[in-house]
Order: structure tokens, then sequence, then C-alpha cells
């Protein structure tokens, strides 16, 4: 329920503060963030209604997950390097690789644990060259006006935070031991940081916007 | 090894906080990162321009003093010639007097000994310009007309005279520094012997000024002048360091080095 909250609070967000904004990018976040709300909904019905697992769901939400985030990396780096475009579409295509592999052994059914462990070290990759490269360059920005600064924070603190949180996930689908409970928790509570930070970076960017008109 | 529920709920938990801590210290650190950032591009501004004033107030001051250079010049030199000159072409009757010639003789060569005075001093006239020639052409200047004033005896080595002129802004300062030493020198001294060594010594420019004057206490602040703060401050705007030793009744000497070019 929480994280249905947040979700739409920055939907909200995104449409309030992004949808005047030229950049591909924030029109992408906003048609990502209103799939993600539907998935959750969505995801959360079918398996209130039929008792079955919703998986496939998040097997195929994760396409746009990693297809948005890759996007983000994409944009966020562009400023910074001309590699961002290898460094994306690397991403991206390192997770399709990973998920065929997977999909192959586990079936589609069951949620690829795997893969997605494996894109989250990629964006923990991704979101620590974007810092570098921001602390290489030679000036200084205002960190409180900062949308990408922020996008990106919220990127790592959710995929660095769900380390533990994908490891167990995979233990726990292979031995069925007690604690999932736990694990939804901890999911409830990464989704609050990075739709919080979202929420914020989105306002940053309409700062940014309304500075520099 | 099978863990328990709550061995794994408290795994979960610890491990989470420890990996959200993580990224937390990596945020804190750009944050703090960046506002010294921010603190350094401040400080170079304000030095930028600090520099920037220092330089303008050291291109008064060069011209300042070749104004009162060309004044001196003027009234001690040119002035007493072209005097001298009226006189002699005044007392000639060229009718009745039998030393005429020799007088417009004396006379012709006081003109042109002029001349070639307002030669010398039109060289002066732009303190900037005789950089343009080159550090060591201008420090050559000042020490030449030190010498012409016949007040001192004067040592000169200088090594760099025929160095290109490389960095103006530093050169500028150092001839500015070099003035007011020579200054400080000719006020408050009272030398007879002075000697200067200016070379380049494993990229650093080393300038060397030493007297035989009365010396002075450097713990105690010498009145009038740039003052000796005010000179290593502005020595320090190009890097140069300066080392002053001086001992009462037996002299001053002043080092100066700095990185050239």
């Amino acid at each position: 329920m929480i994280t249905h909250i947040v979700e739409i609070i920055c939907l909200v967000f995104a449409i309030l503060f992004l949808r005047n904004e030229k950049r591909t990018f924030a029109k992408i976040t906003i048609g990502y963030l209103i799939i993600v709300v539907v998935t959750e909904l969505v995801a959360s019905f079918y398996m209130r209604t039929y008792h079955k697992s919703n998986s496939w769901m998040y097997n195929l939400f994760i396409w746009f997950e990693a297809g948005y985030i890759s996007y983000g990396f994409y944009a966020v780096l562009s400023p910074f390097t001309k590699r961002a475009k290898l460094y994306s579409l690397s991403a991206f295509g390192i997770f399709l690789v990973a998920y065929f592999v997977e999909m192959t052994q586990v079936g589609f059914f069951r949620l690829h644990s795997v893969t997605i462990a494996i894109f989250s070290v990629l964006f923990v990759v991704l979101s620590l060259q974007f810092f570098a490269l921001l602390i290489k360059k030679e000036e200084s920005f205002d960190i409180t006006k900062y949308a990408d600064f922020w996008w990106v924070a919220a990127v790592l603190f959710f995929y660095f935070g769900g380390t533990v949180y994908n490891i167990v996930l995979s233990y726990w689908i292979n031995n069925k031991v007690g604690g999932l409970k736990i694990l939804v928790y901890v999911m409830q509570f990464l989704n609050v940081v990075l739709y919080f930070v979202w929420s914020y970076s989105f306002l940053c960017s309409y700062r940014q916007k309304k500075l520099s008109s | 090894m099978q863990l328990s529920a709550e061995e794994i709920i408290k795994l979960i938990v610890v491990g989470t906080v420890i990996f959200l801590i993580a990224p937390l210290f990596i945020v804190l650190y750009i944050r703090q990162y960046n506002q010294q950032k921010k603190r350094n591009i401040e400080e170079k501004k304000n030095m930028a321009l600090q520099f920037d004033a220092e330089l303008l107030r050291t291109q008064i001051e060069v011209q300042e003093r070749t104004m009162q250079t060309i004044a001196s010049d003027l009234h001690d030199n040119i002035g007493q010639l072209l005097s001298l000159t009226s006189l002699t072409l005044n007392s000639i009757d060229i009718g009745k007097d039998t030393k005429a010639a020799e007088r417009l003789e004396s006379s012709r060569e006081l003109v042109k000994k002029s001349i070639s005075e307002l030669r010398g001093l039109a060289k002066l006239i732009n303190g900037e310009q005789i950089l343009e020639m080159g550090l060591g052409y201008a420090i050559q200047q000042e020490i030449d007309w030190l010498t012409k004033s016949e007040r001192y005896t004067v040592f000169t080595e200088n090594a760099i005279l025929n160095e290109d002129p490389a960095h103006s802004k530093k050169d500028l300062i150092l001839l500015r520094l070099l003035q007011e030493i020579i200054n400080n020198i000719l006020k408050h001294a009272e030398a007879k012997t002075l000697s200067f060594e200016v070379k380049i010594q494993n990229n650093d420019l080393l300038l060397f000024v030493k007297d035989d004057g009365k010396g002075f206490n450097i713990k105690e602040k010498p009145s009038g002048g740039m003052g000796i703060s005010s000179m290593r401050r502005r020595a320090a705007l190009i890097g140069a360091d300066i080392r002053i030793d001086s001992e009462i009744n037996v002299g001053t000497e002043i080092v100066i080095t700095v990185q050239y070019p």
C-alpha cells in the first residue's frame, strides 16, 4: 500500500514538474512512472483476486525498468562523456543476455531474480561512474538544484541498498525459508527512498527550468 | 548451514542498513567535495582580482617612477646642459670674439650631448615599453640610470640581457620590486657601493642586490616606501620569494627568487 502511495505521489510530481520540459528524458520519465503505477496496481489486484503468483508481470515490467534506467544514464552521462550511449547500451545488452539465459533456466513464470541482481550491479557501477565524472569536472554545482544528481543518487540508494534484498530473494526462491515479510518491508522502504528522492529531483528540474527562463 | 528465520531477518536488516549507509556517505562526500571546489573557485577568482588590482597599481607606480626619472633628468641633466649651451652662445660676439669658433664648437658638443640625453630619456618614457625589450634590458636601464648619477660605485652582472621577453606580468612586478629596492637604497641606505646580479638557474630567476650602506634591523618596520611586507605580498602574487639580510653598518643583501619564465 505504501509503495502504491509513493509511486502515485511521484507520478503526480513528475506530471506537475516535468510536463513542460522539452527533454525527452522527462517525457519518458512520466511514461515510465505511469507504467510503474499501472503494473503495481494490476499485479496487486491479480494476486489478491486470483491468489496466484504475479512474478510473470514483474518479469515483463523489468524490461521497462531496465530500459528506462539505462536511458536515464544515457541522458545524465551525456554532458560528461561521449561514451554515454555505449555505457547505456552495454547495460541494456547485458540485461537482455541475462534475461534470456534466466528465461531458459527458470521459465517465464518464476521471478528473474538473477537478472534483477545483475542489472542492479550494472546500475550501481553507472551511478558511481556518474559521480566520478562529476567530481572530475572543474566547475562546481548547486547540489540543491541539480536534478540529475538526485536522480542518480536515488538509483544508487535503491539498487545498492537492494543488494542484500536481491541476494536473499534468490536464496528465498531456491530454499523457501522464512523471512519473506521482512523482504516486503525492505522493498517498501527502498521504494519510498527511490520515489521520494526522484520526486525531489523533479522539483529540482522544475526550479532549474524556472531559473533559466 | 541452515539459517533460522530470525537470523535471516537480522541479516537482511543489518545488511540493508549497511548498503544504504554507503551511498549516503558517497552523496555526503560529493556534497563536501563540491563545497570545497566552490570555495576554491571563489578563492581563485578573488586571487585573480587581487592580482589584477596589484598589477594595475604596479603599472601606475612604474609610470610614476618613470615620470620622476624624466623630471629629475630634465632638471638636473638636460636642463643644465641647455642652460650651459645658452650661456655659451650668449657669450659669443661674432665680430670681436677670437674664441668664437671654439665656443661654437663647445656649444655644438653640448647640444649633441643634450640630444643624446633626450634620446635616452625617450626610452624611459613608457616603463612598460621597456619590458617589451625583455626584463634583462629593463633591469639594465634602471642600473644604468643609477650608474649615470655617479653617486655610487655600481657592479653589475646581468646574465639575462639577451633573454627574450617572457612573461609581461611577472616582468612588470619584478621590475617594480627592483625599482623599489633601488628607491629604498637611495632614500635610506647611505651606501657607496652597489652590486647587482641577475641570472637564471634551474628555471629560477635570481636577482641579487647588495649595498654597503648603514643597514637596518629587519625586525623593526622601516618607514616609507613600499614596505617589506608589501613587497613580499606583491612578490607572492607571482610566486616569488624575497630574502633580506641586513646588518647595521655593514649593509643589506636582497635576493629575489622566482620560477622563470
